[in-house]
């Protein structure tokens, strides 16, 4: 569920960067982590676990917990928390184990 | 202090002895086993977990025989074991790869293939594309080729021991865990009791399932056992999803991967004492000798390692067998590498010996004494 | 293989001040440090280009953590940061994974400065996206200035609530109420043991008056019970609770919520420790397992030091003067501090050290943990979040005859997940505790094991070497 923008006011940002994040457009500012974007967007599941389906998103903050993780660039497990931003990023929330691709 | 008698003490809860359990329970026996730590929390627990009829390992011994026997009798009774006990010990039957890299190694698979298809064991010669073709996420560009057995498979072998010893207490065993057995008293030329942390237990036989400790317990009766600790280091990766389909081994490391996704990459056979601990130059070695052989893991993360001591004999062939001095020992110990194989196989053996029914294979290939006939 | 005279492992305020003290004396020091920049999670602060004029919430640390890197690095330590320490091998040889490559690091001596995290307390809906820890929740406002939410509930025990629900407030979001577990009855007595700390006192009391200026319901005694979902945090319910934490059945109350921020204290990063043979004692009133010291926080291995919260949650005050004394004991083992100017500066610190001994250990009682958390879930909450264990699993292992923790981890899986048992260690030690009535200290840890963290597979296969400058 989306619910505006959670970015505090009387912050200037840096620069703005654009990531697509499930193939839409998220808004970024140049220093934050992907975590940090996608919660002040408005989403904030990350994936769905492998077991039994169930949402999942930022927890710890600090790159302990794993449940932040992400497929960034076609890479599966990447933490939110701990990966930033960057203009052109993929991101996509994962679904399960993810999708490990390569020819092998 | 005294305990209530049994007819059976089993000496040490890996896989081995509540195999052994089960199957002596299963008879009605009055079994109690004891462990001093947890169930299958030593080398039961710290395998890769592979159920190899044609393996990497048993290519020293081209011949099926006893040691066939002993895995047949496992992957029979695995296929459906745990089910009804509401265990699922997650045992797959995905077919095995033994490649070979040189010409050395080629023969030895060639001569066990050769041996094992003389005796109708399934077993399939490939040549270096039907090794890929086998194993797709499998690399290497010195493979010469190889075999693959499609009975081969994985299990897991916490879960092994689990079922194991959940049947074994359903059906009548006591199971007494965090008690150490110290003695084994014996008079007159027969087993008598054991005497443990927590008091004595009258008995008229006692298994010897104490793995990499057996030599330990043969001290109790004054019984030599050519049973030493022999290291495996492991590492485990993050889950991700099914790509190693087969069982593949044949070049150091092996790997496998389990049902929830993690790849088991091992294991080490060394002589390290009773140190389990897992060295750096392992970690390097093993995921140096990984990432090009399966190229997808070059990405995927190692969470976890461990380090197992399997109880080596010098043969690596185990020692089962009743003894008639002290009468009422029954040895079940030096499965060296291939203890989740012969579990089942073992714990039935030992049934059929404590009975006092002729066992259901061939043992005299397992007795203590080849060692000193060897020796003389 | 690089070498150097100190291995510093964290880059927080322990391990800064051990770095800066001991490279003052000369010794060449390496600091590692996962996060792209130093500062751990106390001195973390928003991005370059971010401009914070106006914005007083969180100016302080952030100085003070700049002064203190700058003068690091002026020092000319060594750095590798965005690298993981992932093993301590032959109680000298540190490996860390940097990029996709292991560097091993042969050190003379080596600081373990890890940190602490979230102490993860398991209850009905603790998994939803929109839980957060207050530690989470303060790395968003405090590093990026977001949000957690527009309506949000913090909970839990402990100073930092405070400063959570107060960086909320002064974010512009709507704080429903702070649930305290603690009763915080009688805090008069401890009035005299507070005076010599005024400083700490005046700022939790700022704190509190300003949230009680804004109507916000400072509930003491109280415990949350479930966050509603059912995809993500719509609600949440909390209940009174009796003095050792254990929730009360009756006087629930339901808050319409989009986030919920829970801190129950925190628990120390011990893994580099145990893999380098570190003894370790269970603290009951930290309510958890912290290394065994001497007062030069040197550990049962010989020139292994450990400081700060990686030792036993103290706060950064502590961790600074911590790390202060860890780096001095390193420059004087390695000859660059003589014994006695190493004894004056130690003393020196020790007595610091001593002064805030006495505020840690009134916060240490009246927050003291309390054991009754364990009731907070029921048999279908999850207590291993990586592997999706639920409590009734780890319990039937129990029921089995597991009864030390590696014990339900072979059998359930939990622990087994991509956290390597951090998240769902402290939850399952209780558990298991609670259930076999013994002792947290007696049920065991999962065995420590390289690697430390997770680290990749080519990361592990390639080395790289060099000598530190």
């Amino acid at each position: 569920m989306i619910h505006g923008d959670a970015r505090m006011a009387g912050i200037e940002r840096g620069p703005m960067v654009t990531m697509l994040v499930d193939g839409g457009v998220v808004v970024a500012y140049e220093g934050e982590s992907v975590a940090a974007a996608l919660l002040a967007s408005g989403r904030r599941t990350t994936r769905a676990t492998s077991r039994t389906g169930e949402s999942r998103g930022y927890f710890c903050g600090m790159g302990v917990c794993q449940d932040c993780l992400v497929t960034v660039d076609e890479r599966p497990n990447a933490r939110a928390c701990m990966t930033p931003v960057r203009d052109g990023l993929r991101v996509h929330t994962q679904r399960g184990l993810g999708e490990w691709g390569g020819s092998r | 202090m005294r305990l209530p008698a049994a007819d059976v003490v089993v000496i040490g809860g890996g896989v081995i002895g509540t195999a052994a359990a089960y199957y002596l329970a299963g008879e009605g026996t009055r079994v109690t086993l004891v462990e001093r730590r947890g169930i299958g929390q030593e080398a039961s627990g710290a395998n890769v977990g592979l159920v190899t009829l044609f393996s990497g390992h048993s290519l020293d011994e081209p011949d099926p025989g006893p040691l066939y026997e002993l895995t047949r009798a496992s992957i029979d009774a695995y296929e459906t074991f745990g089910a009804d006990l509401g265990v699922d010990i997650e045992y797959e039957q995905c077919g095995g790869v033994v490649f070979a890299e040189t010409e050395e190694k080629l023969a030895v698979i060639r001569r066990a293939y050769e041996g094992y298809a003389k005796h109708g064991v399934p077993v399939e010669w490939l040549d270096p594309r039907g090794v890929r073709e086998c194993e797709p996420a499998f690399w290497s560009e010195r493979i010469l080729g190889g075999a693959f057995c499609p009975v081969n498979g994985q299990v897991n072998p916490l879960l092994l021991c689990r079922a194991f010893a959940r049947g074994a207490r359903r059906r009548g065993a006591r199971i007494m865990l965090g008690v150490t057995a110290h003695n084994v008293y014996h008079g007159n030329g027969r087993v008598r009791a054991v005497c443990t942390s927590e008091g004595d237990i009258p008995c008229e036989f006692v298994v010897n399932a104490a793995g990499a400790w057996a030599a330990e317990v043969g001290d109790m009766v004054g019984q030599r056992l050519p049973v030493v600790p022999a290291r495996g280091q492991i590492l485990l990766t993050e889950p991700l999803p099914r790509f190693i389909h087969r069982v593949v081994s044949g070049a150091e490391p092996s790997a496998r991967q389990t049902r929830r996704g993690n790849v088991i990459i091992g294991s080490t056979v060394e002589n390290a004492g009773y140190d389990k601990g897992v060295t750096v130059d392992t970690i390097a070695h093993f995921a140096a000798g990984a990432v090009p052989r399966f190229p997808r893991l070059a990405g995927v993360s190692v969470i976890r390692s461990w380090a197992g001591l399997r109880p080596a004999t010098p043969d690596h062939m185990p020692i089962i067998e009743l003894m008639e001095e002290p009468a009422g020992l029954c040895l079940a110990v030096g499965h060296s590498r291939r203890g989740i194989c012969y579990a089942a196989g073992t714990g039935r053996v030992v049934a059929d010996l404590i009975a006092g029914r002729p066992p259901s294979l061939a043992l005299d290939a397992f007795r203590l004494s080849r060692f000193a006939e060897a020796a003389a | 293989m690089t070498s150097a005279g100190c291995v510093v492992v964290g880059g927080g305020p322990a391990g800064l001040a051990a770095a800066r003290a001991a490279a003052r004396y000369g010794v060449r020091v390496l600091l590692v440090d996962d996060n792209p920049e130093l500062g751990g999670q106390y001195y973390r602060r928003m991005p370059a280009g971010f401009g914070v004029a106006g914005h007083h919430a969180f100016g302080r640390e952030s100085d003070e953590g700049q002064a203190l890197v700058t003068e690091v690095r002026a020092l000319g330590v060594e750095m590798r940061l965005g690298a993981v320490a992932w093993g301590i091998f032959d109680r000298r040889i540190v490996a860390i994974a940097t990029g996709d490559a292991t560097e091993r690091v042969g050190a003379e001596t080596i600081v373990l400065a890890p940190g602490a995290y979230d102490r993860p307390v398991p209850f009905p809906g603790w998994t939803l996206p929109g839980v957060f820890t207050a530690g989470g929740a303060q790395n968003l406002m405090k590093g990026y200035g977001v949000l957690p939410g527009r309506r949000v509930l913090v909970a839990g025990s402990g100073p930092l609530l405070l400063v959570v629900a107060h960086a909320v407030m002064r974010g512009g979001a709507n704080v429903v109420a702070v649930c305290e577990a603690a009763p915080l009855a009688g805090l008069w007595r401890y009035a005299h043991r507070l005076l010599p700390h005024l400083n700490f006192v005046q700022r939790g009391y700022r704190y509190q008056q300003d949230l009680r200026n804004a109507g916000i319901p400072f509930l003491t005694g109280h415990v949350i019970r479930r966050a509603l979902g059912p995809a993500e945090v719509t609600g949440a319910v909390v209940s009174p609770c009796a003095s050792d934490w254990t929730p009360l059945g009756g006087g629930e109350r339901t808050y319409d919520v989009d986030a919920v921020v829970v801190g129950y204290g925190f628990v120390s990063s011990l893994e580099l420790g145990r893999l380098a043979g570190c003894e370790h004692r269970w603290d009951a009133g930290l309510g958890g397992w912290v290394p065994v010291r001497n007062r030069d926080m040197e550990s049962t291995v010989p020139d292994v030091f450990i400081a700060g919260d990686g030792a036993g949650t103290a706060g950064a005050a502590v961790a600074l003067e911590e790390g202060h004394l860890a780096g001095l004991a390193v420059a004087n083992r390695l000859g660059r501090l003589a014994g006695r100017e190493y004894s004056r500066e130690a003393s020196r610190a020790r007595g610091r050290l001593l002064h805030l001994g006495g505020f840690r250990r009134v916060m240490d009682e009246v927050f003291r943990f309390g054991p009754g958390l364990a009731a907070l879930a029921d048999g279908e909450t999850t207590l291993c979040r990586c592997e999706e264990v639920t409590h009734a699993e780890a319990l039937e292992a129990v029921r089995e005859g597991a009864t030390h923790v590696n014990e339900v981890k072979a059998w359930t899986r939990v622990g087994m997940g991509r956290c390597q048992g951090r998240m769902c260690g402290p939850a399952l030690a209780l558990q298991v505790a609670r259930a076999t009535s013994r002792p947290i200290g007696e049920v065991g840890v999962f065995t420590p094991r390289p690697p430390a963290r997770p680290v990749p597979l080519l990361a592990l296969a390639r080395e790289i070497g060099g000598e530190v400058q």
